[in-house]
């Protein structure tokens, strides 16, 4: 009671140590302000929430929890066949032994059962089927489904499979009556071959999606991490006047903003690590779980980041370049927002004005994943767009070092200005003329 | 030398005249009381002095130094307590403190001693760690006073200091800028409250409306207007002011 009424919280306690270190952390004054930044930052629960628990959040919901729903094996379709031919047993054991979740009736009302969702898909197997077959004919087996429920199609998916499996084994019977080969009947073979580049492991579910959402997630939480700190940066110090007691101190506002990019760029390097690992697990986790169900389509991966990143031999490349990025998103977001901020002339005109600068940084990162390869040249030149575009180069074709260094060139050239700008509206602050 | 020298210092906001052409100096090792009612143009004037807030025109010297061309040096010879106290409210008040002082170049144990001995000469060890959202108003301009000291400046500027300060809290921050001022330092400081200008400054100076109508020896000041109670030439002065537009 009595630490609850003097007002040490838990957080404060925990970091105390960390408070403690002013004492004697660095030399120059930016390195003295990147420490007060540092401890500001994290008895702040918005850096708490954003820097640390909305990618451990967000990783598993993003990367396993779609598959959870859809995958067969954790939540399997429910098949209900109807046999009317009792001499079917050939394909109603097969069913049986392959489908996950299978019940068989003699007769029930097959729309009925769809359209009150007691089963994913009704297979009707028609009386006469195997006389039909047996006499060298063609017989139907019926299928009724749910159009806009997924399992529902995954459902046809499994049953058809297993279907052509029973077909494929009654042609060749019926082949080697008449003494053909299979290659008489079936005169085209298609093979499909993955072409990715050098280095790059072929793909796979999990990394088909890490080149989808990984850009995506990098953008995201960079700019999120950094739009709390935007805002406090100039509007949040001016709001608090705590600006104008910082600058009775005899340092430059370059000094000051230096300081603050520093602890920018160490909580987004923090923000990645976290998103990284969160992501990695996420997706062994949905390997584990799921690479059994897909069965022989699925490769059996190694558990390592190689999962996450299709490009293993240039893994220490695509590393680092993750972390650039990361710091470029999280450095290019901060600085825009306050600069942006900075011109509104409450702190809440400054959140609102913040709400949209977000929401348009945002458009800019989930515009690059859904735009057609074609159009990576064009986003390398926009801001911000240009991040994600050397993400996803770097994840799928990192031997291919002209489009990488292009994104990255103008990404940086971007910053550079932004930098500029923020330096110049900041110093502005440190002799305000109202 | 002049610890301080306000020259023609004139600050418009949009048309309004905040503070007008006003002119004054500070001797070193005075304590110099800054007066007016509100709304006065007292903040207004020293901001500039400290140097946060840019002239519309005029300028001011601290040590000899131009705010506006040297503002570094001028800062150096200055500590603050500015109107608003401006601590930081996620850092304990032990931080709040290490942050200014490292600033200005202090460090490590001798940051740490003086730190601590101004935390028990303003009765405030038990809120160490404490972080300033949590501490009460008169606990915060305690702790923005010990800021302002810190680095022992030859020249402080205190924005009423005591402005939401209990008696006792009150007594212990004049108490100690006596002491402070006995070490032979300059301090600046603006009020409202009469005890605290009978009991400290030495000299004063009156700005009403943005002007200065008086500035002297606060003795001078009693003996010409033969009033006794400070209070009344106060009101007086600033009554013959309004008369006067
Ligand atoms: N940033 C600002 N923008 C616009 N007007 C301002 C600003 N700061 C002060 N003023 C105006 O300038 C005048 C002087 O204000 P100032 O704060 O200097 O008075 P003061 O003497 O310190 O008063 P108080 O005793 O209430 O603190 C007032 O009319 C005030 O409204
Ligand atoms: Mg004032």
């Amino acid at each position: 009671m009595k630490i609850l009424r003097r007002g040490s919280s838990g957080i404060v306690k925990v970091t105390r140590s960390l408070g403690r270190a002013g004492y004697t952390f660095g030399k120059r004054p930016e390195l003295i302000v990147l420490w007060k930044e540092i401890v500001d930052s994290f008895r702040d629960r918005r850096t708490i929430v954003n820097v640390l628990l909305l990618p451990l959040i967000l990783m598993p919901v993003a990367f396993a929890l779609p598959f959870f729903f859809i995958s067969p094996k954790t939540n399997p379709p429910n098949v209900v066949v109807v046999v009317r031919d009792l001499n079917a047993t050939k394909l109603v054991s097969m069913l049986m032994r392959d489908l996950p979740k299978v019940s068989f009736e003699k007769n029930i009302d097959p729309n009925k059962t769809i359209l009150q969702n007691k089963a994913d898909l009704v297979v009707i197997i028609p009386r006469g089927f195997s006389l039909n077959i047996s006499r060298g004919g063609q017989s139907n087996v019926f299928y009724y489904y749910d159009p806009y429920n997924m399992k529902s199609s995954t459902a046809i998916t499994m049953v058809s499979s297993i279907v052509e499996r029973y077909q494929s084994r009654i042609v060749s019977d019926r082949l080697k009556e008449l003494n053909l080969t299979e290659s008489y009947v079936r005169p085209i073979k298609e093979v499909s071959k993955e072409v990715v580049s050098k280095g790059v492991s072929l793909a796979s579910p999990t990394s088909v999606i890490s080149v989808m959402l990984l850009p995506i997630f990098i953008g995201v939480i960079a700019m999120t991490g950094a739009s709390a700190f935007a805002l406090d940066m100039i509007a949040g110090e001016r709001e608090r006047k705590t600006m104008e007691a910082l600058f009775t101190n005899p340092v430059s506002g370059t000094s000051i903003l230096v300081g603050k990019y520093l602890a920018m760029t160490a909580i987004a390097f923090l923000s990645a690590i976290v998103t990284l690992a969160s992501a990695l697990a996420s997706l062994l986790l949905m390997n584990l779980l799921f690479t059994s169900a897909l069965g022989p389509l699925h490769r059996q991966e190694n558990l390592n980041l190689t999962i996450i990143i299709p490009a293993a031999k240039a893994l220490p490349l695509v590393l680092a370049g993750i972390f650039l990025a990361v710091v470029l998103a999280a450095l290019t977001g901060n600085s825009i927002i306050a600069v942006v901020a900075s011109f509104a002339k409450s702190f809440k005109e400054a959140q609102q004005y913040m709400g949209f600068v977000t929401m348009v940084l945002m458009l800019l990162i989930v515009a690059v994943p859904y735009m057609p390869p074609s159009m990576m040249n064009y986003l390398a030149c926009v801001p911000v767009a240009s991040i994600m575009v050397f993400v996803r180069d770097l994840l799928v074709n990192p031997s291919n070092l002209m489009p990488i260094a292009m994104s990255l060139v103008f990404s940086v050239i971007y910053l550079v200005m932004l930098l500029y700008v923020s330096g110049k509206v900041f110093s502005r602050e440190s002799l305000i003329s109202s | 030398m002049d610890a301080i020298v306000a020259d023609n210092l004139r600050k418009e906001f949009g048309g309004v005249v905040a503070v007008d052409d006003v002119s004054f100096s500070v001797r070193s090792g005075v304590v110099f009381g800054y007066l007016g009612p509100n709304g006065a143009g007292k903040t207004t004037t020293l901001r500039m002095i400290y140097g946060v807030l840019r002239p519309t025109s005029g300028t001011a010297y601290v040590m000899g130094h131009d705010v506006l061309r040297e503002p570094a040096q001028a800062k150096k010879n200055l500590g603050v307590m500015p109107e608003e106290t401006g601590l930081y409210s996620r850092l304990t008040a032990e931080e709040n403190l290490i942050y200014f002082g490292r600033l200005r170049g202090l460090r490590g144990r001798e940051l740490e001693r003086r730190v601590v001995k101004l935390l028990q000469k303003l009765n405030l060890m038990e809120k160490r760690y404490v972080i300033a959202d949590k501490l009460s108003r008169g606990q915060k301009q305690k702790v923005a006073f010990a800021r302002a000291i810190l680095h022992e400046p030859p020249i402080l500027i205190l924005d009423e200091p005591t402005l939401g300060v209990d008696v006792m809290s009150a007594r212990e921050i004049r108490r100690m800028i006596e002491d402070y001022a006995k070490e032979g330092n300059t301090v600046v400081i603006s009020t409202h409250n009469m005890f605290e200008v009978e009991r400290l400054c030495q000299e004063v100076a009156i700005i009403n409306r943005g002007r200065i109508v008086y500035q002297g020896s606060k003795d001078d000041l009693m003996r010409i207007s033969g009033e006794k109670e400070f209070e009344d030439v106060f009101v007086k002065l600033v009554r013959q002011e309004v008369v006067e537009r």
